[in-house]
This record gives structure tokens, sequence and C-alpha cells, in this order.
């Protein structure tokens, strides 16, 4: 199957979101559509996947204009859309999940027709068991089984929104080699995304796009990846400062044999000191329990044992637990789920930190006034104050939550993941933040997935293995074979 | 031609309410035409049954207070994400401590009364509330459930009082207490042949107070954002536990007072029919109102004049009850049908 966009244009409201854009999608290719958060990737895919109306523009289907007014036209026409949330019911098993979205399924399901369904589970993801609960499946196996449901409706186009934003890095190799294979089979396949790494890994060709139009076409053989960041972003220096370690060596925070129960594993005899002005990385696969000492320090779960203290003075414990302490500041993984009320508006998620101590009638006006300003220095788009915070995209989300967290000067900051889900533009600020917290005498607990980040900025880095610390380093003496021991269980030499 | 930003707005806050009522009277006559009653002259027996004269409003006004008492019950809790069913227990636990003051001291002086029985009133309904707010912020029980059954129990105590230890012996076998003094009632109002008491204003100051501070103040903030992320609300310092407990007492406060009134100035005594499910119809006065505590007073009103009419029709027009009923649910369908199709159509 051949596609063709023909000058798509979408406005909304005043926003141009795609202007004139033209792209050529072949058979059995892998296309990446490169860009930065809100540079109309996302919005040109959900024209041509029937989501959006498009203000006007073509769609040449092996040389035929089709109509795609709604995504059933589009999964007639053959092409499919995988969603960065899943449209999975989790107390139901991976069966019931791709019976339920089956074309032709039978009102009454037996083994016969059951392997018809499962036969392209089989083939693209074989671990996954077809009667486990979608619950208990990793992130990963939920994208794949959201992709197999995708390819039993006869996709052979399909369109992956961001798919590694949510990945651990071994997961994201893991849909790659799954990219390579669709293309093997002779889909197409368009993947959005602003990783180069994704670049790297599967596509044929890369479209880069840039404030709603397209800026490149270029064949990913022998492309030149500081080229593809100036096109991008418009200039090629987007690393951060790094932060200079001062010299004071006072211990601003310590966590002294923290033990902590968690769902999946426990943390147990945490010992860490940070220094005034310094930066902690903590690495880690995830699910060692890196989400749980972040809640620990800033008080969210409940200690068995140990304390933290700030300054020398007892932060959180078994006994007291200030997740309130306005010294610290706390960036979780998660935002929608773990720092934000997605009902209530900018204005109010902005100003939540400080809303128990508020007078009993705060000044709306200067909570909306201060609100504004946020997200104009933090460019959280679209910028009302008033706008429900759950309806902001995920990376403008995060941006909220750092706005809240770093405008304010802190004693000690812990940011899980703070740059998930943004672009390189975005990242770079969040670290500059961050960076400029620790240059203010603040101590930071840095947890993060990304190695290479990790040796770049952080001063010592800790590896959690198993709810243990199971060594510290200085990043100066650290490399990735040895921090890659270190997370897989072995231990100092 | 282009509308002025004060139409729309106009025109935007009045849409659900006036296309929920065209819905609601087209329902309801086609209702009564299919029965076999002619509409217009029905509804213009509810309207005469309802605000007709001193009597009915008078009778109107009655029902309002509980109902209005009970939806603010309702509607606070909810402001935390709260499903609070207890108005019903909470009024007549309320009713029942309330009476406890009265015949300990039957001879007490109007100034040592008043006090007394509101205060133990007041107590009563917290107590009948809180207890669901505990099991809730500290086992997690499910504080729907916890509070209907809790609705029996106070009624089945209030039977059992006035059927046994607190029955009046001179009233025959007839299960109620002695008939309240003088002294243990609200100081009533009356103007132009309607007649009512202190309570009746006092409870929509109540509502006023409450839409200000759940619309304005930091604790309605607070409210809203435990029930959109309580652990969230623990980034903000605000605790679920004890704002769990200190609403729904508050809210079985609210109803208590209801239930006092109700024993010691409309029916006098204490008696097992204290309510006609008032606690119920004002759980749907606070979901019809989108637990807005402003909207609520109009809304108690109407429903307080639909179930006055009832009464009115039924002793007319021959009319059975149940019809009130029937009239309560396609008041509920129409105007929460219009407000989900309004947003659906909104979201599009």
């Amino acid at each position: 199957m051949q596609l063709e966009l023909v000058s798509v244009t979408k406005r909304f409201g005043q926003t141009l979101a795609n202007d004139a854009v033209s792209l050529f999608i072949g058979a059995g290719e892998v296309l990446a559509l490169l860009g930065e958060n809100g540079a109309g990737k996302s919005t040109l895919m959900k024209c041509l996947y029937g989501y959006y109306r498009m203000d006007s523009g073509q769609i040449l289907l092996d040389g035929r204009a089709v109509s795609i007014a709604s995504p059933r036209d589009a999964m007639r026409l053959g092409i499919g859309m995988v969603f960065q949330q899943f449209s999975l019911i989790p107390a139901l098993t991976v069966r019931e999940n791709l019976l339920l979205a089956y074309p032709q399924a039978p009102a009454w399901h037996g083994r016969a027709n059951s392997a018809a369904i499962l036969r392209l589970l089989g083939e693209f993801a074989p671990d996954i068991a077809a009667d486990t609960p979608v619950a208990e499946l990793s992130v990963g196996q939920k994208q794949q089984v959201e992709l197999v449901k995708v390819l039993n409706q006869q996709a052979r186009l399909v369109i992956l929104d961001e798919p590694t934003s949510v990945l651990a890095p071994e997961e994201a190799q893991r849909l790659h080699g799954i990219i390579r294979q669709l293309a093997a089979t002779g889909r197409s396949v368009v993947i959005i995304t602003h990783k180069l790494e994704d670049v790297r890994a599967c596509a044929q060709r890369v479209a880069v796009m840039r404030g709603g139009r397209l800026a490149a076409e270029v064949k990913e053989t022998g492309v030149d990846e500081r080229r593809l960041v100036e096109l991008m972003v418009g200039t090629a220096d987007v690393a951060p400062a790094v932060a200079v370690l001062p010299q004071s060596g006072i211990t601003r925070l310590e966590l002294r044999k923290l033990s902590c129960r968690g769902e999946a594993l426990n943390l147990r005899g945490i010992d860490l000191q940070i220094a005034a002005g310094e930066i902690l990385g903590v690495a880690g696969v995830s699910g060692n329990g890196q989400d749980l000492l972040a809640d620990a320090v800033s008080g969210l779960a409940a200690l068995d044992e140990g304390e933290v203290l700030l300054d020398g003075e007892l932060l959180q414990g078994p006994v007291t637990r200030h997740p309130d302490d306005p010294r610290l500041g706390y960036i979780p993984e998660y935002p929608l789920k773990n720092a934000v009320a997605a009902e209530m508006s900018n204005s109010l998620n902005l100003a939540l930190r400080g809303l128990a101590r508020d007078p009993l009638f705060p000044d709306r006006q200067r909570r909306w006034s201060r609100a504004e300003d946020l997200m104009e220095a933090y460019d959280v788009r679209p910028r009302d104050p008033g706008l429900a915070s759950g309806r902001l995209s995920g990376g403008n989300l995060q941006k909220l939550v750092i706005a809240r967290e770093l405008s304010q000067p802190r004693r000690a900051v812990v940011a899980c993941y703070p740059t998930m889900g943004l672009d390189l533009q975005a990242a770079r600020a969040v670290y500059e933040a961050l960076f400029r917290q620790a240059e203010e005498g603040a101590a930071i607990l840095w947890i993060s997935e990304d190695l290479d980040d990790l040796l770049s900025y952080a001063h010592r880095i800790a590896v959690l293995y198993h709810g243990r610390v199971a060594g510290v380093l200085p990043a100066a003496q650290a490399d990735r074979t040895h921090l890659g021991q270190l997370m897989a269980g072995g231990r100092l030499s | 031609m282009k509308n002025s930003p004060i139409l729309t707005l106009l025109a935007d806050r009045l849409m659900v309410p006036l296309l929920g009522t065209t819905v609601f009277i087209a329902l309801a006559a086609a209702f009564f035409h299919f029965n076999g009653y002619p509409p217009g002259k029905i509804f213009v027996q509810i309207l005469k049954g309802a605000f007709g004269d001193a009597f009915s409003i008078t009778t109107t006004l009655g029902k309002t207070l509980p109902i209005l008492l009970c939806a603010l019950a309702t509607a606070l809790p909810a402001r935390m994400g709260l499903i609070s069913v207890g108005a019903e227990g909470q009024l007549y636990f309320g009713a029942l401590a309330g009476t406890a003051a009265v015949l300990a001291h039957p001879e007490a002086s109007a100034w040592l009364m008043l006090p007394a029985m509101l205060a133990l009133a007041l107590l009563g309904g917290a107590l009948w509330g809180a207890i669901p707010g505990v099991l809730r912020a500290a086992l997690g029980v499910n504080e729907t459930i916890v509070t209907i059954l809790l609705n029996y129990l106070a009624i089945k105590l209030v039977e059992y009082a006035v059927y046994g230890p607190w029955k009046d012996p001179s009233n025959l076998g007839w299960p109620a207490t002695m008939a309240f003094p003088g002294t243990a009632q609200f100081p009533a109002i009356a103007c132009d042949g309607v007649a009512s008491n202190w309570a009746l204003p006092f409870a929509v100051v109540l509502a006023l107070a409450l839409f200000v501070l759940v619309e304005k103040s930091r604790l309605g903030s607070a409210l809203a954002l435990l029930r959109s992320n309580p652990r969230v609300a623990r980034l903000a310092g605000i605790r679920y536990a004890p704002h769990c407990i200190a609403v729904m007492a508050l809210a079985g406060m609210l109803a208590g007072l209801a239930g006092i009134v109700q024993a010691a100035n409309v029916q006098n005594h204490l008696q097992p029919d204290l309510s006609s499910g008032y606690g119920y119809v004002g759980f749907l006065v606070a979901w019809l109102a989108g637990q807005s505590f402003l909207r609520i007073i109009p809304l108690a009103l109407v429903m307080g004049g639909l179930l006055s009419a009832a009464d009115a029709l039924q002793l007319f027009a021959q009319l059975p009850y149940a019809n009130t009923l029937v009239l309560q649910a396609l008041l509920f369908i129409s105007v929460l049908g219009v407000g989900a199709a309004r947003s659906k159509w909104r979201r599009a």
C-alpha cells in the first residue's frame, strides 16, 4: 500500500497545526516522523486516521483519492493507529481484549476462532500468554497487545504515536524489533517520535516537522544526527550546562537506614547523604524501588524504619511525615496520577503546594496572574490558567509540575524521571532548572534511567537494585559497563 | 451577527434548567394523559396545591426545610467525592438525641430547653454522620453502603424508643412520645397566614454560607482536591482522614437539625413516621442541583411544592400518591438527561 498526503492543512482556532504538509509513505517502509512537542506530527497523523478532519488537502491511497471522515473509515482502508494512552480493559485477559476489538468476532467463541484472533499475537509477541489479565502486563507488553489489536483489523499501515516515550530501554529495543518485523511482512509503519534513538534503530526514512511544516525529508542511511537535531529544533546546541559541585561538603539531605514496604518490593536499609549543591543520580532498571524511594523521601510513603533528615532536622520518619514541607521539591513519576489533580485548573494546581497554609479566602487574582507568569516562563501550552490540568498533553503537564516544584528555591529536590515525555529543548530547560536549584544550595536526588544523562550531569551515581543501594560511585569514575553490572545485580569489585 | 458575551453566558446557564423543565412538563403531560387525567387541569391543581393559598404555602415550606437540609447534608460530602445516602438516618438519630433532652427535663425553661435540645440533636446527627466517616477514613469502608445501613438502624432505634421506653402511656397505644412542650419549639414566624419557623431562614443562610465557603475559600479547594486526587492533596498538606470525618459529621448535623425541627415543630412528638423520605428526596435534590449549594435552594422549594401538592391531589382529585414518585422520577430523568446530553454535545 502506498499512501500520499497532499498539502494537508489543519487549524485549531487561531493555531495553524499543519500548514500544507505533503508526505509519501511507501509499502513496507518505516517512516519516522520526527519533531518537537507541538510540531504538528500527531495532528497530521490523526488527520490521516480520521480522528481529526483536515481543513484542506487530500489523501491518495495507491494513487486514488480517498475520503477519511472517521477512524472507522481509516480502519476499512487498512490504516491503524496505536495511541499513547492505551484502550485496554485491565480486568480482562489479553484474549478477551483482543476478542473485543476483533472485527468479525462471533457472539459465541470457541477454540477454533480463538486461534484466528491469537495468530498475530503469536507472531509478534510470542512471550505474552493469552490468558494473562492485562493488568499484570508491563507497559511494553500492553503496547504490544494494543498493536496486535490494530493488526487484527487487517491494518496495512500502522501509525505509532510516541511509542517509546513510555517504555524502559529494553522494552523500546523490543518494540524496534517488532517494527522491523512489521516492515518485513510488507506493512508500512509511521513512527511519531522525538527520539533520535528510534530513528537510528528502525527507520528507513525520516520526515522532520517543525512548527506545523515539513522541514526536511531524508533517507536514514548516512544521515547526520546533528543535522537532524538542527532541523528539528532550529539550533544544534541542546546540551544543558553542567552543574558544578560546590566544595561546601555540608550534608543537606540524609537518608538513614531507610526501610519501607512497597507493593512489589521493599526498600531495605538505604543510607545516602547528599551535600548542599550536589546532584546524586539514582540509576537502576525500572521496578527496582525507584518510585518507592521517591515517595519515601518526600513523605508520601510510610517508613517502617529509618529517617530522612534535612539539614540535620527530622523530615520523614516512621511516625512523622511532612509531604507538604515547602523546603522540599518533588517531581514524581506519572504526573497525572501523582502530581496534579486532573479535574482542577492549572491555576490551582500551580498553587497547590502551599494550599493548606493559604488564608481562608485566598487572593484568586494573584493566584491567576502567578499561574500566567509560570506558564509563560516554563512554556506550558495552552497558556490557560483556567483549563483543567488533566486536559494538558503529557509533556505540558510535566512542564506544569516542573514549574510548580522548581520555580521556588528549595533545600532539597526529589526528581523522578523529570524529563519523561519532553522533547530536547524542554528537557534542557528542566535540567537547567534543576541545576539552578543545585547551584543555590539544594541537594538533588535525581532518579533516571538515562545513563548518558546521569553520567554527564550527576556528581555521584547510586545504583538501586532490588530495593537496596548496590553501590555509589563518583560520576567521574563511573562508566556504562560498570553501572550496567551493578544494575544487573553485580557487586562492586 | 455576533452574540454578546453576556447573552451567550446567560443562555448557557439557563439552557439546562429551561430545557429540562420543558422536557419534564412534556413527559409529565404524557404520563397524565395516558393515565386518563387531563394534564392541564392536573398542572393547575399541582400549582394550586403547592403555592395556591396560605395553607398550601405553609405546607410547602414545612416540607422544603427538611428537604433543603438533607440536600445540603448530601451535597457537602459529595464535594469531596463521598456519596452519602445517610441523611435519612442522620435525621432520625438527630431527632432521637434531641428528644432525649426534652424527655429528661420537660419542665425546663425555653432558655435552657432549646439550646440543650438543639445541641443534642446536632451531636446526634454528627455522630451518625461521623460513623461512616471514620470507617471510610480508617478502614476504607464504602460510605454509601454504611450510610444506607445506618438509615435502617436509626429508624429502628426510633421505633424501639417510641414503642418502648419513651412511649407516652396516655397515648393509649399510639407509638409516640409525649407532646413536646411549647418551650421545646423553634420560634415561629408568620406572615399573611403563612406560618413557618426560624429554622427555615437559618437553613437558607446555611446554604448560602456553604456556597461561599465551598466556592471561594481554601476549604472548598481542599475538598475538590481530595475528590480529585487524595494522594496529591498530601503534597498540599491536606489530609484525607480529618476532612472525611469532619465533613461527614457536619453533614450529619445538618440532617440532625432537620430531624429535631420535624419532631418539635411539625409533628410535636417523636414518632415512627418522622420523615416521609426527606433524606432520600434531599439526596435527589442534591444530585439534581449538581451539588451546587445555590441551586439546591430553589430545587428544594420545587420538590417541597411537589410533595405538598401530592397531598392535596390525593385528597381532592383522588390521584394516588404514587403519582408523585413518578413525577419525581420524571423530573430527575429530564434534568439529568438534558445535562448529560449537553455535556456530551459540547465535548463533540
